[in-house]
């Protein structure tokens, strides 16, 4: 990656400041990198063995964010992006499994033992994506919430930080949104 | 659903939950005043509420890696990659699946193997994996598989390589011998074919290391196909971080068991291995079609990669009693241990196979069974090779297992002992082009050059190393023989304007790789990647490095080819000695080229000292010693950070008796290049002169270590040590030198005398008289052997040599030191006074060492003996 930790604390700092262009510049960026970072866990690790998301997005904070940038706020807002960069990451990759399975595509990846627990995994994370985008429909800060959370591993304040709300609205939030969304993964499989 | 309700059921919601699950029920009936729409969907909620507590737990990423674990490319029946249709799965082997698609743009069949996205990660090895593929594949040769295209996909797990190469209607090699019934004629017919495709590849460069019968197709018409040529590449040796990974896979067993059957000696060593490789492996192959079972078997990978090593296989005729004593042969010739041994090209064992195909035309010699050879007598010098190759493959296999021993021991966190001392090997010009050989020498001396400068680490000089150019010799013999706990080696290549240079770093003991890499570069920057590659290697072997090392290891300039050129050449000749003048010649010649290149003006230099050395005994000191001076100043005023031309210039102070300014310009040299030989021997000799004399030995073997296949540092440490007095350690080392090269004169002169001073008048005449005629009756030596014969009291032969030198002196320049000498053999202290008077006079390099210079004993109560040395500026 060309980027500059300087021009990617710049980026931060602009979108935090209210700039929305900044994040969609940004955004690739972390894509990127993450994405980078993510492939060569999962290649290094066993399954069943625990990979923390903050530890992958912490490192991937330091490799690209000028370490002199003082602004506190601005691991926050990183982690925010990261979380989403996250989210698309990993939904991607189980969204071309499944279209793997369909024969949609002409390349993608399959597996022999492993396989059917891991694409019941897969499975279950696109619907887990979908339904989070049926929550953003009509509460927008829910789906935040869940994806700076589980996406992001962000704590519940952290979540407060970026987010601008209390910590106990967090929890409420938090709450709310993985009954609702279980509720409808629920549906599904009763279908 | 509008956000008003939704706020409304998450107000309930929470209150709710605040609530004793018993009271909820009657709550909401409350709160929900009627709304049974409002109330049902409350519920539903607070029912999941539990459950979700442990909703999504697992990190993301864990679920990731789960599906990554086992991933393996793989392409779908019926959808296309690009222009290609997959039609069907045709199999799958250990580098990917293989399938069978229609090229819709030309209307063809083709086969599609995709590469699991694993082995591809280096870019490096992909590079060589590609040029090799693409090149085998331009050879249009009938027995190699065309390859049409190769590519990358991108996918969800990577970018898996893609092959798309010509369709071949058959079957592997594999499944034929799986149902057996290959009969001798096809066995041999097949292993002809495929030696033909080796034999077109190896000349092109380029080596299979991965001939197995899996890789081998077969048309229903008979015609050989070898597949997957260069793929081996992305295979093999891993680099540093990868090979845990890798040694975890190729333990697996069963995985590659099929592989490592076909591997030859030096591939289960982990050693360099050349065409030769491919030749062993097509012999196990031949051996498997003819006796339907592989020749080293073994239950486990281990056991197979033991039996290559120390197994000698069954005699074929064990199993297959119709092989014919000459088809049996020719295997266990592809199979011999040493490659030496087995055949050394492909059309050699091609030939092999064409014969022994005639000879099974021919109606068989009566019906006598053959015979089995095995338990027959045999004549004695094989049955000794045998048991000597048998002894070798065993030690080869206790070496394996200290290795690997060792290996497991470095990998569990115990640090590395660090590397100290390092050789450049010679790189190998791979260009198929012998002129460019200039370019891998100079190189190499580069690269030596680089390194020598870092003053922790002890490197080979060029001499040395240059011995091993071309060279079959295994790594860890050459490190033995070096005394180095590693090695650098590489090769380049140029076409055109492109350069690729490859290198690579390898510890010694263990033989393990510890640094590799590939450059692609334009040509004019050569010495660009030199200095990359001096600069990795420091990096890796981790010596301390001061901040002008690291600058050394930076600054390089772009020099004129031909230059170059002549500069190699120069040194070469100098090295070598006795060929002076041609050496100043070439190092002439390259000033003209480019009269800004130092270190053809220090080469100059150090020609000049040697040519008014007594041993030359070429041109009057004083005017040597003259040019040296000023060739050696030029090369300062460009460089004066050049090693050389402080050597050359410290040299010509020596032996002008300007001490002070001779021992500053030597440790300057050694301060500047501390690995540089030249400067420890000349440093070792002002330190003799001065009666430093165990400095003077400690300098001479540092000396001898940089450059230990140098005789003349070998020789002078001989020198050194006679002047020290340690007369057997002197003897024993010059013995050494004319043992191993017989016509050495200097060897002998030098031995000639340790003997006269050790009294050992016989051998020192014997050794003499050889120096003589060595030297082609050199005044020197015959005043050496004059000396002897009157010290022996052979005062008739010792004037026969004194009226030599008197006559020869009346026709051209003679060194008086040779007079000197028989002088002092006679006894005749005056006339020797007045020879070196003369001596004194010209500056003969003799009198530097006056001080300390047993001959000179009988000389030393005479006052006149003290006048010179204060003459000299030298302390009694």
């Amino acid at each position: 990656m060309t980027t500059t930790p300087q021009e990617v604390s710049q980026l931060l700092r602009a979108w935090s400041d209210g700039d929305q262009t900044a994040l969609d510049k940004l955004m690739p960026l972390v894509y990127e990198e993450l994405r980078r970072m993510a492939k060569r866990h999962m290649d290094r690790q066993n399954p069943g063995h625990t990979l923390q998301t903050t530890a992958l997005i912490h490192e991937a904070y330091l490799r690209l964010i000028d370490q002199k940038e003082t602004r506190w706020q601005n691991r926050a807002h990183f982690f925010a992006v990261a979380a989403r960069a996250m989210r698309s990451i990993l939904v991607d990759y189980a969204r071309a499994r499944q279209a793997a399975k369909r024969g949609g595509e002409a390349v993608v990846v399959s597996l022999d033992e492993a396989a059917v627990a891991s694409d019941e995994r897969a499975a279950e994370m696109v619907a887990l994506d979908d339904a989070l985008e049926g929550l953003a429909a009509f509460d927008r800060r829910k789906c935040r919430v869940v994806e700076l959370r589980y996406f992001g591993g962000l704590s519940v304040e952290e979540t407060a930080e970026v987010l601008k709300v209390s910590p106990e609205t967090v929890a409420r939030d938090w709450r709310l949104a993985r009954t609702w969304l279980l509720r409808e993964l629920s549906k599904i499989n009763e279908r | 659903m509008n956000s008003a309700r939704w706020r409304q059921i998450e107000d309930l919601y929470h209150s709710a939950l605040e609530r004793d699950s018993g009271e909820r029920a009657a709550f909401l009936g409350v709160a929900c005043d009627g709304d049974q729409e409002l109330r049902r969907e409350v519920e539903s909620l607070l029912a999941y509420d539990e459950q979700a507590q442990s909703f999504i737990a697992t990190p993301p990423l864990t679920i990731a890696a789960e599906m990554v674990a086992s991933d393996q490319a793989r392409l779908l029946i019926g959808a296309s990659l690009n222009h290609y249709q997959i039609l069907s799965l045709l199999g799958r082997g250990g580098m990917g699946e293989v399938y069978l698609a229609t090229d819709t743009k030309l209307g063809r069949k083709v086969a599609i193997k995709l590469l699991s996205p694993k082995p591809t990660h280096d870019a490096g090895r992909l590079r060589r994996f590609e040029w090799e593929a693409r090149a085998a594949s331009a050879l249009n040769h009938p027995n190699i598989l065309t390859i049409h295209e190769i590519g990358e996909v991108k996918t969800t797990v990577g970018a898996p390589h893609y092959i798309v190469s010509e369709f071949v209607e058959g079957e592997t090699l594999q499944a034929m011998i799986e149902r057996g019934g290959l009969d001798i004629g096809q066995a041999i017919a097949i292993a002809d074919q495929v030696a033909s495709a080796l034999g077109a590849a190896h000349k092109a460069g380029i080596i299979h290391r991965d001939i197995k019968p899996e890789n081998v197709m077969l048309r229903p018409d008979g015609l050989v196909k070898v597949l997957d040529f260069g793929l081996a590449k992305l295979t093999e040796r891993p680099r540093d971080g990868e090979t845990e990974r890798q040694r975890d896979r190729e333990t697996e067993p069963g995985v590659v068991m099929g592989t490592v059957s076909y591997m030859s000696p030096e591939q289960a060593r982990g050693s360099k291995v050349d065409h030769r490789t491919d030749i062993f492996s097509l012999g196990v192959m031949l051996y498997e079609m003819l006796a339907r079972r592989r020749p080293f078997e073994g239950a486990t990978t281990s056991d197979v990669l033991a039996s290559i090593l120390t197994k000698e296989p069954e005699p074929l005729e064990k199993h297959r009693s119709d092989a014919g004593p000459e088809l049996s042969q020719a295997v266990m010739r592809c199979l011999a241990k040493e490659r030496e041994a087995r055949y050394q090209t492909a059309s050699e064992l091609g030939a092999a196979m064409k014969a022994a195909k005639e000879r099974g035309k021919q109606p068989p010699l009566g019906a006598a069974p053959p015979i089995n050879r095995d338990g027959a007598g045999g004549d004695g010098r094989s049955a000794l090779l045998k048991s000597r190759s048998v002894w070798f493959a065993t030690a080869i296999a206790l070496l394996m297992i200290i290795i690997v021993a060792y290996w497991k021991l470095a990998s569990k966190g115990a640090t590395d002992a660090p590397i100290r001392s390092l050789a450049v090997l010679p790189l190998e010009n791979q260009s198929g082009d012998s002129a460019q050989e200039y370019l891998a020498d100079g190189m190499t001396d580069a690269l030596i050059g680089a390194l020598a400068k870092i003053g922790s680490l002890r490197v080979i000089s060029r001499t040395s190393a240059m011995r091993y150019k071309g060279t079959k010799k295994p790594l860890p013999e050459i490190a033995l023989e070096l005394n180095v706990d590693a090695v650098v080696e590489g090769a380049l290549q140029r076409s055109g304007d492109r350069l690729s240079v490859r290198a690579r770093l390898i510890r010694a003991g263990a033989e393990r790789q510890l640094w590799a890499e590939s450059y692609e570069r334009d040509f004019r920057d050569a010495l660009g990647v030199q200095s990359e590659i001096a600069r990795a290697i420091a990096r890796e072997v981790q010596v301390k490095i001061t901040r002008a090392e690291q600058a050394g290891l930076t600054n390089y300039v772009a020099v004129n080819r031909k230059a170059l050129d002549d500069y190699l050449q120069g040194r070469y000749l100098l090295g070598k000695g006795g060929q002076l003048p041609n050496a100043a010649e070439h190092f002439q010649s390259a000033i003209r080229e480019d009269p800004t290149y130092a270190p053809a003006y220090a080469g100059l230099a150090s020609c000049y000292n040697a040519l008014g050395s007594v041993v030359a005994g070429a041109l009057p000191p004083l005017e040597a010693r003259r040019q040296a001076e000023d060739a050696a100043l030029k090369a300062l005023q460009i460089d004066d950070t050049l090693a050389e031309a402080h050597v050359a210039r410290g040299s010509a102070y020596l032996f002008n008796w300007n001490w002070t300014a001779a021992e500053q310009a030597l440790m300057r040299a050694i301060e500047l290049n501390p690995n540089s030989a030249e400067a420890h021997n000349l440093y070792s000799s002002y330190l003799s002169a001065m009666g430093r004399a165990e400095e003077a030995i400690a300098e001479a073997n540092r000396a001898q270590e940089l450059d230990p296949h140098s005789l003349f540092m070998s020789t002078q440490r001989g020198h050194i040590l006679t002047n020290a007095r340690r007369y057997d350690e002197a003897v024993e080392q010059l013995r050494r030198v004319t043992a191993l090269d017989p016509n050495n004169y200097l060897a002998h002169w030098f031995l000639g005398i340790a003997y006269a001073d050790n009294k050992r008048f016989d051998e020192a005449i014997a050794t003499s008289e050889k120096a003589v005629v060595l030297s082609n009756r050199a005044p020197g030596a015959l005043g050496a052997l004059g000396m002897c014969y009157g010290l022996a009291g052979r005062k008739v032969e010792a004037n026969k040599a004194l009226h030599e030198l008197l006559e020869l002196n009346r026709r051209r320049y003679v060194t008086p030191v040779a007079l000197v000498k028989v002088y002092i053999g006679l006894g005749d202290k005056d006339r020797a006074f007045a020879w070196l008077e003369k001596a004194f006079q010209e500056r003969s390099n003799f009198m530097a060492y006056l001080r300390v210079i047993p001959e000179a004993d009988p000389l030393r109560s005479d006052p006149r003996f003290d006048d010179l040395l204060r003459r000299m500026g030298l302390p009694r």
